[in-house]
């Protein structure tokens, strides 16, 4: 069973706010650790072209982008479904060059219900995305052992 | 535009292209999509029915709000499952209101 944070963030828009400011607050912190401050920045649009916001259903919660690195990290929340751990991660990549966007980009999605243990895998997953030296490649096997380690929804962070 | 299915073993995609008009309408993306849905098998389209759902639903969204330009969203089944539809805007317009235009769908 874990210890699910925020679980009404669709309900209250207080707890929306609170949600967007936990992963900001989670992402500032690691990067501080890798001398990043400032340098992850939102690069998702908000608002549709007429200018109508697009919705606050929690995807994503979280968007950002190191233009140093060329990592972008995206954070989907979802209400939990059950008491178990519900996390999962991929990564992929994007070229909005074309557009007057962002370019060539390595993205780290997250997929998950918030709770004290998703939180800590994410922060822990962000500390190795934030280090340069770390290939895709290791990022894809961290994913991979923490989808093996997924079976039983206890696996701590 | 590229619509794809991905996670659980499985990496399928539709493009669809803006024609001499370049546009991409929702019309043309929701076509898109019921091809992709199509073109899974009924296992993979089964576990992916809400993302589809929430997939059109976010295109008739971006058609009410006059469109989408650069843009890259993914629509899980679930919390904690890499299981999902994916819709990416490359460049230009898309999901614009209206109907099918000359995009063509691959």
């Amino acid at each position: 069973m874990v210890r699910h944070l925020l679980a009404d963030f669709l309900e209250s828009e207080e707890a929306y706010r609170r949600s967007q400011q936990f992963w900001r607050s989670l992402v500032d912190e690691v990067a501080i650790e890798y001398g990043q401050q400032g340098h992850w920045l939102p690069w998702q649009r908000r608002t549709f072209l007429n200018g109508r916001p697009v919705p606050r259903d929690g995807n994503p919660i979280f968007d950002a982008r190191c233009e140093s690195l060329g990592r972008a990290v995206r954070i989907i929340q979802s209400p939990p479904e059950s008491d178990a751990l519900e996390i999962a991660a991929w990564i992929d990549t994007f070229d909005f060059s074309d557009s007057n966007g962002p370019g060539f980009t390595e993205e780290l999605v997250v997929n998950l219900a918030l709770s004290e243990e998703s939180a800590g895998i994410v922060r822990a997953l962000m500390r190795q995305w934030m280090d340069r030296s770390v290939s895709r490649e290791r990022m894809e096997d961290l994913i991979a052992g923490l989808e093996d380690g997924l079976g039983d929804g206890e696996r701590p962070p | 535009m590229r619509l794809q299915a991905q996670g659980g073993g499985v990496e399928q995609s539709v493009v669809v292209q803006s024609g001499a008009s370049g546009v991409v309408t929702a019309s043309d993306a929701l076509h898109g999509l019921a091809e992709l849905h199509g073109s899974l098998s009924s296992k993979d389209a089964a576990a992916r029915a809400g993302s589809f759902a929430r997939a059109a639903r976010y295109i008739q969204n971006a058609a009410a709000g006059g469109g989408v330009g650069f843009s890259k969203k993914s629509f899980p089944a679930g919390p904690g499952t890499s299981v999902r539809v994916d819709v990416e805007v490359l460049r230009g317009r898309a999901f614009t209101p209206g109907p099918r235009s000359d995009a063509i769908v691959f």
